[in-house]
C-alpha cells in the first residue's frame, strides 16, 4: 500500500511542493524560530525525515529528492537549495541551521547544517574569536553537531545519514556518540507501565544510510554485499533501527543480491550515483561523423555502459522507499503535526541546556 | 630497493645506493577501495603502478579464509617504495581510514566482537595504533602528504594531530635514546627529527571542474582578479586559508616551526586537487568500461573508409613501440606540485616556515639512505615491537628494558585519553545501578517468588536502559542484574517448591530436614514444606476420614498419609492387606541406586509437569473435557479348567482391542485423561495373597524407582514403596446391598455398589466354555440367558470418586453417580462398568458450600466378590492419565486375582503421581539428534552442489575455449581472474563455424543447471562465468535490451548473457587490447598474476574479441517469452544456427506482432531507462 501511495503522490504532487519552500527551524546562531506552525496542521498523519551529514555530501540534494524533485532538474527548482558553484568554490556550506520544508504527502523535512564542518568551525572562528567558551573552537562545533544529531534523532522518524564517499568511520562513532547525548524520553508518569513498555522500542528513529556520488562500480551486488558488511558491524551496537526498513533487496534493483547478502544482516542504505559523473558518461559519440553504415550509426548511438540502474529509476525507488515508512509514534502520546513542533522545540531547548552534553568527562573528551 | 618493500629493511644496498642523499615523504589519510585507493598518489608521483588497487582482502562469505588471525592483523601498515630517478622514499600508511582495510577487519573480526564493549574496544585501539604510526612517520618523514577523497578539510584531524603532537613529546625521550645509536647529526637528535615536516594535503576528486562555463556563472556579480582564477584554483586557495585558520586556532600551528608537529609553507600551494588525473585512473582502470570505450572507439574506427588496413597500421607501428606510449605523462600536475616541496629538501636549505617578527631558524638534515634506512628500522622496532613483543628476534639491543616498558605506559595512557566515550558511559552507567535496584526494591513483599523477582527485574532493567547510554551498558546491566539478584536472595526469596496438586510452598526459602544441599539463601531455616492447603480424604479402606496437608512427594502422598490415617482405621488382619511387591532396601544399598541427580530430575518432574498433574480442586471447566474410562473388556466367565495360558491370551486380546478401539474413542470424546480398568474373571481357586518374590540379585544397577510404575518402566523395576493399596475389610456378607455402604462422607445415595450377576457351570467340567479370543465381547445376551440355567452368583462392584473436601460417592457409568430407588435397590446396569473407561475425574452431584462445582477424584475401586469358591475375579488396575506419550501407570504386580466371600477395597494413587518418566526424555533428545544430522548433511549437499555447478560451468567454458581451432599452429590462450570476475579469451577469427559452436556450447553451459531442476537458483546466481561477448551491433542492442528486462521485471537471480561481436577487421580494436593485456601484463596487477592458464599473451598474432564477464539473459527471455505466450523456441540466442539465420529469424519475430509487441512493453516498462535505440528505424532498416 505504501508503494501505491507513492506512486499516487508522485503524479499528483511535483508542482505543488516546488510552490511551497522552506522554512528556517533554527537560524543561522541556532535559535529556534517558530514561523514554520504555519505549515503543520492539527492531523496525526506525518513523516518526519531529517538529514545529516558532513560538508558537501548532498544533504539538501537528497531530501529534495525524497520530494519529489529529480536530479535532472535545475537546481533551482530544487525544494532544498544544493551547494551552488560558487559556494563549492569558497568551501563553504549552503545550509545554516535547520530549514523545513512540509509536502502535501505530509513529509516534514528537516535539512541541516553539515556536522563536523570546517567552514562552520572557520566561521565561528571568525565570530567569536575573544575565545569566550571552555572549549576549542573545533569542540564546540562539534558539540554544536552533536547537538543537532541528537535533535533529529528524538523529533525525526527517519534520519538520513548521507555520505559521499565509502566510507568515513568517523561518521559511525559520531552517530554512536550522538545517541549517547539523546535526551532521556521517560513514559509519562501517569501512563501505566504495560502501555509504556511494549512501545518504548518502537520510540526509537530509524537510520538511513544514503551514499551519494557513488561510481558506477559500487552499484554491483558484490560492492554493496561488502558496504553493508562494513556497515552492519559499525552500527551493530546502535541504539536506533538500522535495520529492516529499507531494504536494497526487496527493491529488485540490484539482481542475485539476496544470493549473497543475508536478509537479516542487511542495514537501511540506499547507493545514489554521482550525477556529474553520470553526464561524462552519456556523452555519445559524434554520430555523423562515423556513420558509413545504418548498423553503425545505431550501435554508435547507443548510450555508453554504465553499470548501474538508471537515475531515474533510483530516483523513484528511494522516493518510493521513504514514503513506505512506516509512520510510528514519536512519544509516548499520540502527536498532531502541530504539538510536534513544539515539542521537537522543547526538545531542542531541552537540549541546549542539557547536562548531557555539558558532562564533564564527554567535555573532556571534544577539548 | 626494488619494487615494495617493508619496515624494518634488512636487506643489502648497494654502495652506491646507500650512500644516495634521500628525501622521505610518507602518505597517510582516508580513502576508498578499488583503483581509486589512495595508493595511486604514489603510482601518480612516482610514475609507476607497483601500490595495487585496495580491495577487501577476503571472499565474501568467507569459507574459504581461515580466520586464525588476531588483532594486530589490522594494525596500520607500511609500504615503501624508493623511486631511484628522483631519490625519494615513499612511505604508505594504511590503516582503518582505508575502506579496503576497514572492510576486512568488518568482515575478520564481526563474529568476534560480541559485545558492544569488545568492538568499542578493538575500533578504539586501531585508533591508538594510528596515532602511534603517525608519530613514527612525522619523525622520519620531511614530507607528508594527507589524501582525502573529497574536497573539505576533515576537522577531526585537528583532534588527531594533537594526539599525535602529545604523543610525540612523550615518547621524544626514547627516540633520543635511539638516535644517539644511529649516526644522525646534532639537530635531528636534539628534535627528535631530521626537520619540522611540511604537511600536505592531497584531495582527490571534486565536482567542480576548470571549464569556463562554471566560472562564467560564478563571475557573475564581481570581476576582481581571483575571481579570473579557473575554480579549482579558487578551491584551493580558499581551502588553504580554511585549513590555515583553524590550524592556528587550536594551535597546531604556531609561530615557531621547530615546536610544532609540522608546518605549511606561507607562500606556496600546501592543497592539491587531483580531480584530473583522478578522473582518468578512475576510467582507465575500471576494466569493464575501458574495454567497452576501447570497443567503441574501434568500432568507430575501423568502418571508416579512408583508413588504412590493419597490416599496414601494424607494420608502421609494431607492437614494441606501443609500450608506455600513453603511461608517461608530460603534464603531470600531482608531481608539480610536490616537486616544489622536495626540491627544497635537495637544496638543503629547508624549510622555513616559521612566521613572526623573529622567525627561530629551523634545522633541516638531508640523510644518506642507509642512514635513514637505520633510523627508521631502529624507531620502528622502538614503537611498534609492543606488537610483537612474543617475537625474540626483534628485541633491539639499543632499548633498555626500562625504555621498552615506558612506551607501553604511554600506549595505555593515550588510549584511555582518546577514549571518552567509554568514560562518559562508564560514568553514567555505574550512577544508573542504584537508580535500577531502587525501581527494583519499590512495592515488594517481604518474601516473594521468582515470577515477582523477574517482573521487578525487567522494570529495573527498562528503567536501567532506558537512561543507560554507551559501551558500558552490558557491564552494568550484569551489575544491575546481579544486585537484585542478591537481594533476593538476602532471606527475601520465598520457597517455590510446588506441591503436587500445583501450590506452593509459603514459606520463606528453607531447607529441608536432612538435606544438604548448597543453597542460593545463605543460612535457610530448615522446615517441611507447606502450601497450607488441606484437604479431606478417607483412608485406604475408605472405614474413616482424616485431613491431608497439600504433599510435596509421592511418598507423601501415596504413601506415607494413608499409612499413618489407616492406623488409625479399625485393623485388618495382615494377610487381609495385600502386598504389592516393593523393593526392600536393603542397610548396605544406602540408597545408592538413586544417584542424586536422579533424586533431583525426580524433584524436578514433579514440579515442572503440571499436565499430568491434575487438580482436583481446579475448576470444572478446566476439565470438562477430562473423560476417561474403564473399561471391563472381559467379562467372559469361564471355567475352572482355564489354564494361565489362556488367560494371557486374552489379555493379549484385550490390549489389541483396546489398542484399535483408542484412537476413535479419542476423536470422539476428546479425552486427554483417562483411567483404564481391566476386569478378568475367572472361575479358579484363588490363592491365597501373597507377597510375590522378586529378583534381588538382579544386576541392573537401578533396580527401584522412588515414583510409580508405569508401561515404559524396564522389567523388573520394583518401586520403593507402593502407591496403591488393597484391602479386604470383611467378608461379602457385611455388605448389604439395601443399606450400601456404611462409610463417612458419602453423599446421600451414592453409597450403592452396583450389582453383576454372573453365570457359570458347576456340573459339567468338560464343557468348556471357554471363549476364543475376541469372541467373549460379541456373546449376546441370548446367549448369555441360554446358559442362565447353569448357575448364577452375584458380585458388586463400585467406583468411587472422592473430592477434596472429602465428598464421595459411587459412580455407575461415566459421570455419572449411581441410582438408587427408594428401597436401595441399584437399577444402573453393571455393563458399563465393565465396557467402558471410567474418567479419572467428574464432578461431584452436589455442588461445595460456595456453590462450585467440586471435581472427584476416582479414589477407590470397592469389589464384593460373591460366596462361591470357584468364582474368581481378577483386577488389571491401569491408569491412562493422558494421551500418548503419556504411560499407563500400573501397580507393582499388575494383576491381582481377589480372594472371594470378601469386601475389596482397590485405592488409586493421589494426584500428582502422574510423572512421567526420564526415560521419556531420553527418547525425545535422541530423535533431536538425529534430526540435527539430516540438517547438517542436506546443507553440505547444497554446497557441494553449488560447487559442482560452478566447476562445470567453468570447465565447459574452458573447454569450448580451448576446442576452438585458431590456426593450425597456435593453442588458445585464455586469461582468467577471479578476483575481477573478468574471463579474456582470443577466439579465431569471427564469423567461421568453430565461433557458432563455441557460442551453442556456451549456451549449453547455461542450460546446464537448468535441467536439473534440485539446483537452487542460488547456486546460479554467483556470476563466475558469465559472460561478455563483443559481437555485432544488433546483439548489443538485444543484450541491453536483456539488462533492462532484468532490471524490471522482477526475476531476481537471473543472468544475462550478452553477446556483442564485432566485424571481422577489427585491427583497432585488437591493438587497442593488446595495449591493455600488456599495460595489464607489465603492471603486475594481481588479476593477471592469479591467472590460470597464461602468463604470457601473445597478443600480436591474433585477431581478438573480448570476452568480459556479465551475466546471461536467458531466463529474462524465457520469463519475458511465458509472459507473452510466446513459444520459447524461438527465443533467437538459444535456437542452434547461432549467427547466420540470426537477422532472418529476428526479422521473422519482428513481422511477427508478438515479438514486436515484446520489445515495445520492454520499451515502456523501463521508463525508457536506456533510451536504447530508435526502436522503429531499426525495424524498417530490416525490412529494407
Amino acid at each position: 500500500s505504501g508503494a501505491n501511495q507513492a506512486q499516487g503522490g508522485m503524479s499528483t504532487k511535483t508542482k505543488d511542493s516546488n510552490s511551497s519552500r522552506c522554512v528556517k527551524m533554527l537560524d543561522s546562531t541556532l535559535h529556534w524560530v517558530e514561523g514554520g506552525i504555519e505549515f503543520l496542521q492539527d492531523q496525526n498523519d506525518f513523516l518526519v525525515v531529517g538529514v545529516i551529514g558532513m560538508q558537501g555530501v548532498g544533504k539538501s540534494t537528497v531530501l529534495s529528492l525524497a520530494a519529489g524533485n529529480r536530479l535532472t532538474e535545475p537546481q533551482k527548482s530544487f525544494l532544498f537549495r544544493p551547494q551552488t558553484a560558487e559556494a563549492k568554490e569558497k568551501a563553504s556550506h549552503m545550509t545554516s541551521g535547520i530549514d523545513m520544508a512540509v509536502t502535501n504527502d505530509r513529509l516534514i523535512l528537516l535539512d541541516t547544517q553539515p556536522i563536523l564542518s570546517s567552514s562552520v568551525l572557520e566561521q565561528s572562528i571568525h565570530y567569536d574569536r575573544k575565545g569566550s567558551s571552555d572549549y576549542s573552537s573545533a569542540s564546540s562545533i562539534e558539540i554544536q553537531s552533536l547537538q543537532i544529531t541528537a535533535f533529529l534523532l528524538t523529533v525525526c522518524h527517519v534520519v538520513i545519514v548521507v555520505q559521499d564517499w565509502f566510507t568515513d568511520s568517523n561518521i559511525y562513532n559520531f552517530l554512536q556518540k550522538a545517541e549517547m547525548l539523546k535526551p532521556v524520553s521517560a513514559p509519562p508518569s501517569h501512563d501505566s507501565s504495560s502501555s509504556s513498555e511494549h512501545s518504548s522500542s518502537d520510540l526509537k528513529p530509524v537510520i538511513f544510510f544514503v551514499h551519494n556520488k557513488m561510481d558506477s562500480d559500487m552499484f554491483g551486488v558484490r560492492p554493496i554485499t561488502m558496504m553493508n558488511e562494513v556497515m552492519d558491524n559499525l552500527v551493530r551496537y546502535s541504539n536506533s533501527h538500522c535495520k529492516g526498513y529499507f531494504s536494497q533487496i526487496e527493491t529488485n534493483l540490484y539482481p542475485g543480491l539476496s544470493s549473497i547478502l543475508p536478509v537479516a544482516n542487511e542495514v537501511n542504505a540506499f547507493v545514489l550515483p554521482n550525477i556529474n559523473d553520470a553526464e561524462n558518461e552519456e556523452e555519445k559519440c559524434d554520430v555523423t561523423k562515423v556513420a558509413f553504415d545504418a548498423a553503425d550509426k545505431q550501435f554508435l548511438s547507443i548510450p555508453q555502459y554504465v553499470g548501474r540502474p538508471s537515475t531515474a529509476l533510483l530516483e523513484n525507488t528511494f522516493r518510493k522507499l521513504i514514503l513506505s515508512v512506516p509512520r510510528h509514534p514519536l512519544t509516548h502520546l499520540p502527536l498532531s503535526e502541530k504539538n510536534w513542533f513544539h515539542y521537537a522545540a522543547r526538545t531542542w531547548e531541552a537540549l541546549r541546556k542539557s547536562q548531557l552534553v555539558t558532562d564533564s568527562s564527554l567535555a573532556a573528551y571534544v577539548t | 630497493m626494488e619494487g615494495l618493500w617493508n619496515l624494518p629493511f634488512n636487506d643489502e644496498l648497494g654502495s652506491v645506493l646507500a650512500s644516495e642523499e634521500v628525501c622521505v615523504v610518507g602518505v597517510f589519510g582516508k580513502s576508498v577501495w578499488g583503483n581509486t585507493s589512495k595508493g595511486i598518489v604514489i603510482n601518480k608521483l612516482a610514475n609507476t603502478s607497483l601500490f595495487m588497487p585496495h580491495y577487501p582482502s577476503y571472499t565474501i562469505g568467507g569459507q574459504t579464509k581461515d580466520r586464525d588471525c588476531e588483532t594486530a592483523k589490522f594494525n596500520p601498515a607500511l609500504n615503501g617504495y624508493y623511486d631511484k630517478e628522483k631519490h625519494i622514499v615513499y612511505l604508505h600508511l594504511t590503516n582503518i581510514f582505508d575502506a579496503a582495510t576497514l572492510s576486512t577487519a568488518c568482515a575478520e573480526m564481526g563474529n568476534r566482537l560480541i559485545n558492544h564493549n569488545d568492538a568499542h574496544n578493538f575500533w578504539k585501539s586501531q585508533e591508538v595504533e594510528t596515532v602511534f604510526s603517525l608519530v613514527y612517520l612525522f619523525s622520519i618523514c620531511h614530507i607528508l602528504i594527507v589524501v582525502h577523497p573529497v574536497p573539505t578539510f576533515d576537522i577531526s584531524y585537528d583532534k588527531l594531530f594533537h594526539h599525535v603532537g602529545n604523543l610525540r613529546s612523550k615518547m621524544l625521550p626514547y627516540v633520543k635514546d635511539v638516535l644517539k645509536e644511529c649516526s644522525v647529526g646534532r639537530d635531528w637528535w636534539v628534535n627528535g627529527r631530521p626537520c619540522p615536516p611540511r604537511l600536505l594535503f592531497v584531495i582527490m576528486r571534486s565536482d567542480l571542474v576548470n571549464t569556463k562555463s562554471s566560472s562564467d556563472g560564478a563571475s557573475a556579480e564581481g570581476a576582481s582578479s581571483k575571481k579570473r582564477k579557473p575554480p579549482l584554483k579558487r578551491l584551493q586557495h580558499t581551502l588553504e586559508d580554511q585549513v590555515y585558520k583553524i590550524l592556528r586556532n587550536s594551535r597546531v600551528l604556531t609561530n615557531n616551526a621547530v615546536n610544532c608537529l609540522f608546518t605549511v609553507p606561507p607562500n606556496q600551494a600546501f592543497i592539491h586537487i587531483m580531480t584530473e588525473q583522478f578522473d582518468k585512473v578512475r576510467r582507465e582502470e575500471d576494466p569493464v568500461k575501458s574495454m567497452l570505450r576501447l570497443l567503441q572507439k574501434s568500432c568507430a574506427t575501423h568502418r571508416d573508409p579512408t583508413a588504412r588496413s590493419r597490416a599496414y597500421r601494424l607494420l608502421t607501428n609494431p607492437p614494441t613501440q606501443w609500450k608506455d606510449s600513453d603511461e608517461e605523462e608530460p603534464n603531470n600536475p600531482l608531481w608539480r606540485f610536490v616537486e616544489q616541496h622536495t626540491d627544497l629538501v635537495f637544496e638543503k636549505k629547508g624549510f622555513k616556515d616559521s612566521v613572526g617578527r623573529n622567525p627561530l631558524p629551523t634545522h633541516f638534515e638531508i640523510p644518506q639512505l642507509k642512514n635513514w634506512l637505520k633510523v627508521a628500522n631502529s624507531l620502528f622496532s622502538l614503537f611498534f615491537t609492543q606488537s610483537f613483543q612474543n617475537n625474540d628476534d626483534f628485541v633491539k639491543p639499543v632499548l633498555s628494558a626500562d625504555a621498552k616498558l615506558k612506551p607501553a605506559e604511554i600506549r595505555s595512557q593515550l588510549r584511555s585519553q582518546m577514549d571518552p566515550e567509554a568514560r562518559f558511559s562508564e560514568a553514567r552507567c555505574s550512577k544508573l545501578v542504584s537508580l535500577a535496584s531502587a525501581a527494583y526494591q519499590s512495592n515488594l513483599p517481604l518474601h516473594y517468588t521468582s515470577k515477582v523477582h523477574n517482573n521487578q527485574l525487567v522494570q529495573a532493567l527498562a528503567t536501567y536502559t532506558l537512561h543507560a547510554r554507551g559501551p558500558a551498558r552490558d557491564k552494568y546491566e550484569q551489575c544491575v542484574r546481579e544486585e537484585c539478584e542478591a537481594f533476593w536472595n538476602d532471606g527475601r526469596r520465598l520457597c517455590e517448591v510446588r506441591s503436587l496438586t500445583g501450590r506452593h510452598c509459603v514459606h520463606r526459602f528453607h531447607d529441608l530436614p536432612g538435606h544438604l544441599k548448597p543453597q542460593p539463601d545463605a543460612n535457610p531455616p530448615r522446615m517441611n514444606h507447606s502450601s497450607r492447603s488441606r484437604s479431606v480424604a478417607a483412608s485406604s479402606c475408605g472405614r474413616i476420614q482424616g485431613s491431608r496437608d497439600d504433599p510435596f512427594t509421592l511418598k507423601d502422598a501415596n504413601y506415607d498419609f494413608y499409612t499413618r490415617l489407616d492406623g488409625r482405621a479399625p485393623s485388618v488382619p495382615d494377610q487381609d492387606i495385600f502386598k504389592f511387591p516393593i523393593h526392600i532396601q536393603e542397610k548396605s544399598e544406602k540408597m545408592i541406586p538413586v544417584s542424586p541427580e536422579l533424586c533431583e530430575m525426580v524433584e524436578q518432574l514433579k514440579i515442572t509437569s503440571p499436565e499430568p498433574t491434575v487438580n482436583p480442586e481446579e475448576d470444572t471447566s478446566g476439565y470438562k473435557e477430562t473423560q476417561p474410562s474403564v473399561s471391563c473388556p472381559d467379562d467372559a466367565e469361564s471355567d475352572q479348567n482355564s489354564t494361565q495360558e489362556s488367560e494371557t491370551d486374552v489379555n493379549k486380546e484385550d490390549e489389541g482391542e483396546e489398542a484399535e478401539r483408542k484412537p476413535t474413542e479419542q476423536e470422539d470424546r476428546q479425552r486427554t485423561t483417562s483411567t483404564n480398568f481391566e476386569f478378568s474373571l475367572d472361575s479358579d481357586s484363588i490363592p491365597e495373597v501373597q507377597s510375590v518374590e522378586y529378583n534381588d540379585d538382579s544386576l541392573l544397577t537401578q533396580t527401584f524407582t522412588e515414583g510409580m510404575i508405569h508401561s515404559l518402566t524396564p522389567e523388573g523395576i520394583l518401586p520403593l514403596f507402593s502407591s496403591w493399596s488393597l484391602t479386604r475389610i470383611g467378608p461379602a456378607s457385611m455388605y448389604i446391598p439395601n443399606h450400601g455402604l456404611d462409610m463417612p462422607g458419602f453423599i446421600p445415595g451414592t453409597n450403592h455398589l452396583v450389582p453383576w450377576d454372573i453365570q457359570f457351570h458347576t456340573d459339567d467340567p468338560t464343557v468348556t466354555h471357554w471363549p476364543v479370543p475376541g469372541e467373549a465381547r460379541k456373546m449376546t445376551i441370548k446367549e448369555t440367558k441360554l446358559m442362565q440355567r447353569d448357575s448364577t452368583t452375584r458380585a458388586y462392584v463400585g467406583f468411587e470418586y472422592e473430592t477434596p473436601r472429602g465428598q464421595r460417592f459411587i459412580c455407575s457409568s461415566p459421570d455419572k453417580a449411581v441410582k438408587v430407588s427408594n428401597s436401595g435397590v441399584v437399577r444402573d446396569s453393571i455393563q458399563p462398568l465393565l465396557d467402558m473407561d471410567m474418567p479419572l475425574y467428574t464432578t461431584s452431584p452436589v455442588s461445595g458450600r460456595s456453590g462450585k462445582m467440586l471435581m472427584g477424584q476416582l479414589m477407590r475401586v470397592l469389589v464384593v466378590t460373591p460366596t462361591e469358591q470357584n468364582v474368581r475375579i481378577t483386577i488389571r488396575p491401569k491408569v491412562v492419565p493422558g494421551p500418548p506419550p503419556t504411560p499407563t501407570f500400573h501397580p507393582s504386580q499388575p494383576e491381582i486375582t481377589l480372594r472371594s466371600n470378601s469386601v475389596w477395597v482397590l485405592r488409586f494413587p493421589y494426584v500428582g503421581i502422574w510423572v512421567v518418566r526420564v526415560d521419556v526424555k531420553e527418547n525425545s533428545c535422541k530423535k533431536f539428534n538425529i534430526e540435527k544430522t539430516i540438517a547438517n548433511i542436506t546443507e553440505d549437499i547444497d554446497l557441494r552442489q553449488r560447487e559442482k555447478v560452478m566447476k562445470a560451468r567453468k570447465l565447459s567454458i574452458l573447454d569450448a575455449c580451448s576446442s576452438m581451432k585458431h590456426s593450425q599452429t597456435r593453442k588458445p590462450q585464455m586469461l582468467v581472474s577471479e578476483k575481477l570476475n573478468l574471463m579474456v579469451c582470443d577466439t579465431s577469427g569471427i564469423g567461421d563455424k568453430t565461433f557458432e559452436k563455441f557460442s551453442s556450447s556456451l549456451n549449453d553451459i547455461d542450460l546446464l543447471p537448468l535441467q536439473e531442476t534440485d539446483i537452487p537458483l542460488e547456486c546460479l546466481a554467483q556470476n563466475y562465468t558469465t559472460v561478455i561477448f563483443l559481437t555485432d551491433p544488433l546483439e548489443r542492442l538485444l543484450s541491453l535490451f536483456y539488462n533492462s528486462v532484468a532490471r524490471t521485471s522482477g526475476v531476481k537471480d537471473s543472468l544475462q548473457l550478452t553477446m556483442v561481436k564485432v566485424a571481422d577487421d577489427n585491427s583497432e580494436l585488437s591493438r587497442n587490447f593488446k595495449m591493455f593485456v600488456t599495460r595489464m601484463l607489465k603492471s603486475k596487477r594481481k588479476f593477471v598474476t592469479s591467472s590460470l592458464y597464461s602468463e604470457k599473451c601473445d597478443p600480436c598474432k591474433v585477431d581478438y574479441d573480448i570476452i568480459i564477464k556479465g551475466d546471461s539473459g536467458y531466463l529474462d527471455m524465457e520469463y519475458l517469452f511465458t509472459l507473452k505466450n510466446l513459444p520459447i523456441e524461438k527465443i533467437p540466442v538459444l535456437s542452434g544456427n547461432f549467427k547466420s539465420s540470426l537477422r532472418e529469424q529476428l526479422h521473422d519475430l519482428l513481422a511477427d506482432d508478438g515479438w514486436a509487441n515484446v520489445l515495445e512493453d520492454m520499451h515502456d516498462i523501463h521508463e525508457k531507462d536506456y533510451q536504447l535505440f530508435a526502436f522503429e528505424s531499426y525495424r524498417e532498416s530490416l525490412k529494407n
